[in-house]
């Protein structure tokens, strides 16, 4: 095992459930959700709209549209402490301090008005004291790091100045503006264009790589997950249906959900095989099945999946796989 | 121009390098105007305009796909939407079965709405909230006389079977589907004058991969089935390659590179499209080590070639004139200087000039 993955979990979810009041009855978003991060570690959350990736973000800095949502059961663990005991004020200083956040869209995330230095460096006036001028200097400093170019003469500029990608490196820039210890990038380079999703990547990557710190990319594209993390952890309706290191996982899916995201992706070197769907729709979150989630979907299914409760077990060192027979996933 | 244009007919007149296409765009441009303050117009400003589509000849065969790529801002949305007439042309021509689309006569334009259709990337957006599947469907039919009004609920059946949706879905509204469901009504819905030509936007982009995945093959079936021919416009690469028979890329308005789909993803020319296939995330390489860099200024240059500014192999010659079009392999070209042709040029005026 490598050094990582000996060394004590930074952020730990243990048994995470959260619900959503809609008309005529609840979601449950999250369902016994368990994972880890440590630190210089990038984990990689994969899975399609709606299986509770950006829920679980959104849980971990408590920023849960209320009172619509609730967390009904479950610890979030930040190095040890619950961030779910804590009272308000004390959560507002983690967040963005200790733990920062990267959304798929810049623009929605980005004050149309306001100068884009100011945003990038509202964090270090905010938590740490800054005057206006240091924060300047601090700013220029970021963007700088964030290879935004002339970053001086950039840093009263406003959001409708940037493209696109250049915007993605602001927002990158404001989350890593107090040196958090854990980044969540929800969907980071989804609105960008390949070349430019290079580029956020490798900057992401290297940020982690030079802070040390841990690193949650969310993504629904299992390239961009196996070229970026460590490990990952497919989730499914709300449920973590596979985990391990990344390698590992995808070179040998032991969830036949695994399986199928990665047969239904069209293959850029291999040869002209048809795609291998997975069939029907993802579940209706608002009706609890007593089995596997999957199984209505499943290829592999049998009478029990319907019935039995399944768990993540482990089916490799650091590998598990919540299905009842993943032996058959081939 | 008018050399160019007389170039390019001389090739038609020659019958044989244009004979049974479908489609031939031919040097078209698409310009928009930008828009014009009253202080302009009082200053006697000239008006100006963006050209989103500049110099494009492209060409379909009955029954090929052909796969559009580019960025997101390169005008292949445009191109697309010129094809329908959902924008004007501002120079070249675009024909359909050799004759011009641009063509005013009533009995022409019926046919061409019925014969080439387009599929939108949000079926959502492009279904009437207030029309049941069924009913969606069914107006279709009647306007275009397709089957008799006492066929028309057969016909109805026989198109959601088509495209794989359950007949117990033919009452429900859009907002009562999912995305998959409602890209298979925007399918069906333009299968059901029976096109020859699909022009479709996107049509996966919005969709979660297992979803994706269903949808090209219910494509792939489709045109096998029905014989038709599609201009599948994407920005996913491996998408593309997946469903393509001939590829273009786009970059700044331009078709920078054209050919066979096996030599645009195992040969590419031109820098750009080795910029963009190197940057596709591949499955099987494992956790990469990058190196972060600077964001790069992109001015669009008025003149030389639009990629040169991030070309890593731009030269002098680049920034300035004509970009010219070198022909790698028959009918594969690529608008750059520094590709060596090994072909010569004459062959590749008209990529879509090589016998099949």
């Amino acid at each position: 095992m490598s050094p990582a993955t000996e060394a004590p979990a930074l952020l730990r979810v243990e048994d995470l459930e959260v619900a959503f009041r809609v008309p005529g009855g609840e979601v449950v978003a999250s369902r016994g959700v368990s994972l880890e991060a440590r630190a210089g570690e990038t984990l990689g959350l994969v899975g399609e709209s709606g299986s509770g990736k950006s829920v679980l973000c959104r849980a971990v800095l408590r920023l849960l549209p209320r009172p619509a949502a609730s967390v009904r059961r479950g610890k979030i663990l930040f190095d040890g402490t619950d961030l779910l005991g804590l009272p308000e004020p004390r959560m507002r200083e983690i967040r963005g301090a200790d733990i920062a956040m990267v959304f798929q869209n810049p623009m929605t995330s980005l004050s149309p008005v306001w100068p884009l230095g100011d945003q990038i460096t509202e964090g270090l006036r905010l938590h740490r004291g800054l005057s206006r001028k240091a924060a300047r200097e601090a700013g220029i400093a970021l963007m700088q790091a964030t290879g935004i170019p002339e970053p001086a003469r950039r840093y009263d500029d406003y959001p409708w100045q940037w493209s696109g990608g250049m915007l993605q490196r602001a927002v990158i820039a404001m989350a890593m503006a107090c040196s958090p210890r854990l980044l969540l990038a929800d969907e980071p380079t989804t609105a960008l264009d390949v070349t430019i999703q290079e580029q956020i990547l490798a900057l992401l990557s290297e940020l982690q790589a030079a802070k040390g710190m841990a690193l949650v990319l969310v993504s629904h594209d299992i390239g961009v997950v196996a070229e970026t993390c460590d490990r990952i952890a497919v989730m499914y309706a709300g449920t973590v249906v596979e985990t391990g290191p990344a390698a590992e996982v995808l070179a040998n899916p032991r969830h036949p959900y695994t399986l199928g995201l990665m047969g239904s992706r069209p293959d850029m070197d291999g040869d002209d095989r048809r795609l291998r769907p997975i069939p029907g729709q993802p579940p209706d979150l608002a009706r609890r099945s007593p089995g596997c989630p999957f199984a209505d979907r499943c290829v592999f299914v049998s009478d029990e999946c319907r019935t039995a409760q399944v768990a993540l077990t482990a089916c490799a060192p650091g590998h598990a796989s919540a299905c009842l027979f993943p032996e058959r996933v081939q | 121009m008018s050399g160019a244009r007389s170039a390019s007919s001389s090739a038609e007149d020659g019958v044989t390098p244009n004979a049974g296409m479908l489609l031939h765009v031919d040097r078209v441009r698409v310009r928009f105007p930008r828009p014009r303050s009253l202080v302009d117009v009082i200053a006697r400003k000239p008006a100006s305009a963006v050209e989103a589509v500049r110099d494009v000849t492209l060409a379909i065969r009955p029954g090929e796909t052909v796969g559009l790529v580019g960025e997101s801002g390169s005008g292949k949305t445009t191109l697309g939407r010129a094809i329908l007439q959902l924008h004007p042309v501002a120079g070249g021509e675009i024909r359909y079965r050799g004759r011009r689309i641009h063509d005013a006569d009533a009995a022409w334009q019926r046919q061409l709405r019925r014969e080439v259709q387009m599929v939108f990337q949000d079926p959502y957006s492009s279904l009437n909230p207030r029309m049941t599947i069924a009913q969606t469907l069914a107006e279709v039919l009647r306007f275009h006389r397709i089957v008799p009004d006492a066929a028309v609920a057969d016909e109805v059946r026989r198109l959601m079977a088509l495209v794989g949706l359950p007949a117990s879905l033919a009452d429900r509204f859009p907002r009562g589907m999912s995305g998959g469901q409602r890209q298979r009504v925007g399918l069906a819905r333009a299968l059901a004058v029976r096109p020859s030509l699909l022009v479709l936007d996107e049509p996966v982009a919005a969709l979660d991969v297992s979803i994706q995945a269903q949808i090209l093959n219910l494509l792939d079936d489709l045109r096998h089935e029905l014989g038709l021919a599609m201009l599948f416009v994407a920005h996913d690469l491996s998408v593309v390659r997946h469903v393509s028979d001939r590829v273009a890329v786009m970059y700044r308005g331009r078709i920078v590179e054209q050919g066979p789909r096996d030599a645009i993803f195992g040969r590419p020319a031109h820098p750009y499209t080795r910029t963009l296939l190197a940057a596709v995330p591949r499955v099987g390489s494992g956790k990469r080590a990058r190196q972060a860099q600077a964001a790069v200024e992109l001015a669009t240059p008025t003149d030389g070639c639009a990629f040169a500014p991030r070309c890593p192999l731009a030269a002098d010659v680049c920034r300035t004139g004509a970009v010219p079009e070198r022909v790698p392999e028959p009918g594969h070209v690529a608008a750059c200087h520094v590709v060596p042709s090994r072909v010569s040029s004459d062959s590749g005026v008209l990529p879509c000039a090589t016998p099949s």
